[in-house]
């Protein structure tokens, strides 16, 4: 929907863009974004999807607000970080869960289901 | 579940599965689950709830409802632990709504809870009211007479003139005052001899079991004859040897001279006395004549009647020492 920066060979360091039905978007590495399957999915240069053309796609089939799709990108990046840390570290799971509002979980849960998340 | 890229050692759980934790902490403020969440995305949600609370979200969501038995059945077995019992031992076939069944658990229950109570309650009246009856009352009421005394059970056949009464009244007077309390011997106990001797009786015997330091001596006591009919050449020749030892002891014990005092079991000692006077001008009329054993004075003879009122009847109640 927007601009969007082409590249022929997808690196993991490309950013791609997550946006929302109500014109929020999300610019994340696409290495954040693959931590969602169905984005991968999405953005993978061998299929012939639109998205992954442009790079773009949206957080959720139908409606999403913008603060889910915030929530989205949220985890996906503490996921992302979190992957690659040692076992040493503890997860602060509970931070993130603390950030989450009770108002929006349900949709969040929703949306991280369709996202395979 | 989660994307495939697992962390060296460690697993970061799933936004589903964070979310899920989320709303099952939260779950009294969700009022509906909505349309579209899939049973097996909430489920673990409904896990948590209260019955009140799955009610609520059946309700909102009745897609959910075909599902929820399974929800129902373990809040039986949470809240009632002898359902399990029952159903794992007798095979009781399943119930067809698992949410009825619970309910109808919970009313029986209530209506148990009910009936124990009212029990309780009215025993607790009970009790309070045989307290009650036990209590003092204040009441305008006299008491009955008393009953008169035993008389005319078999009913008076004349009433009693006045001389009749006074006769009565007097008898039983004299029963309760007049009569001194006669002291029956008892098997075991002492012989209190309480009235005066004549001289010429016996002494009392002694009781063996006296520990008293008084020893006495039963000894057979003839007033001294202070009559000079015996020939004093013959006597004094008896008495002779015995004065001067006899004057020594007699003047180194001084005693009060009472006549009863026991004196030794010679018959010349009352010989002697006489004979001494002459010897001993002194001290005649006051020194006794005794063996030279230590004694002290007995119990004495004449005793005070008016004490024979205050002993008791049974030796346990007499406070002498023993």
């Amino acid at each position: 929907m927007t601009d969007v920066e082409i590249r022929n060979e997808p690196k993991d360091s490309d950013w791609v863009r997550i946006t929302s039905t109500d014109g929020f978007s999300y610019l994340v590495r696409r290495k954040v974004a693959n931590v969602s399957g169905t984005m991968r999915n999405m953005l993978d240069t061998t299929s012939n999807y639109a998205e992954a053309v442009t790079k773009t796609c949206p957080a959720v089939n139908r409606h999403s607000r913008g603060i889910i799709a915030e929530k989205l990108v949220e985890y996906m990046c503490f996921k992302a970080h979190y992957e690659t840390v040692g076992p040493k570290e503890d997860i602060p799971v509970s931070d993130y869960m603390e950030r989450v509002p009770p108002e929006i979980v349900l949709e969040l849960l929703l949306a991280a289901d369709y996202q395979e998340m | 579940m989660y994307s495939d890229a697992e962390p060296s050692g460690r697993r970061v759980p799933t936004l589903v599965q964070l979310c899920q934790r989320v709303a099952g902490v939260n779950v009294d403020c969700i009022n509906s689950l909505g349309d579209e969440l899939r049973y097996d995305l909430v489920k673990p949600i409904l896990e948590r709830c209260s019955t009140d609370q799955l009610l609520r979200l059946e309700h909102a969501s009745p897609h959910l409802q075909k599902d929820t038995p399974e929800i129902w059945r373990d809040l039986c077995f949470r809240k009632y632990p002898s359902e399990v019992e029952r159903h794992a031992v007798e095979a009781v076939q399943e119930p067809e709504s698992w949410k009825d069944h619970y309910f109808m658990l919970k009313e029986a229950e209530a209506k148990r809870i009910e009936e124990v109570g009212s029990r309780l309650r009215s025993q607790r009246m009970e009790a309070e009211e045989r307290k009650k009856e036990r209590e003092v009352k204040l009441t305008d009421r006299v008491p009955e007479p008393k009953r008169q005394r035993s008389g005319g059970w078999g009913g008076n056949l004349q009433p009693k003139t006045l001389f009749q009464k006074t006769r009565t009244e007097a008898s039983k007077l004299q029963k309760t005052i007049y009569n001194s309390r006669i002291i029956p011997p008892m098997p075991g106990a002492r012989n209190y001899r309480v009235l005066p001797e004549r001289p010429s009786a016996a002494l009392p015997p002694v009781p063996s079991n006296q520990t008293s330091r008084v020893t006495v001596n039963t000894v057979v006591h003839r007033r001294p004859l202070l009559v000079s009919t015996p020939s004093p050449t013959t006597l004094s020749s008896l008495s002779r040897p015995t004065p001067p030892p006899l004057s020594t002891s007699s003047s180194s014990h001084s005693l009060s001279p009472p006549m009863t005092s026991p004196i030794a079991s010679r018959p010349p000692s009352t010989i002697s006395f006489q004979s001494k006077s002459p010897l001993l001008p002194s001290s005649a009329s006051s020194t006794v004549l005794h063996e030279s054993r230590p004694f002290k004075s007995p119990k004495p003879m004449k005793k005070d009647p008016m004490s024979s009122l205050f002993v008791p009847k049974h030796r346990a109640h007499s406070q002498r020492p023993v």
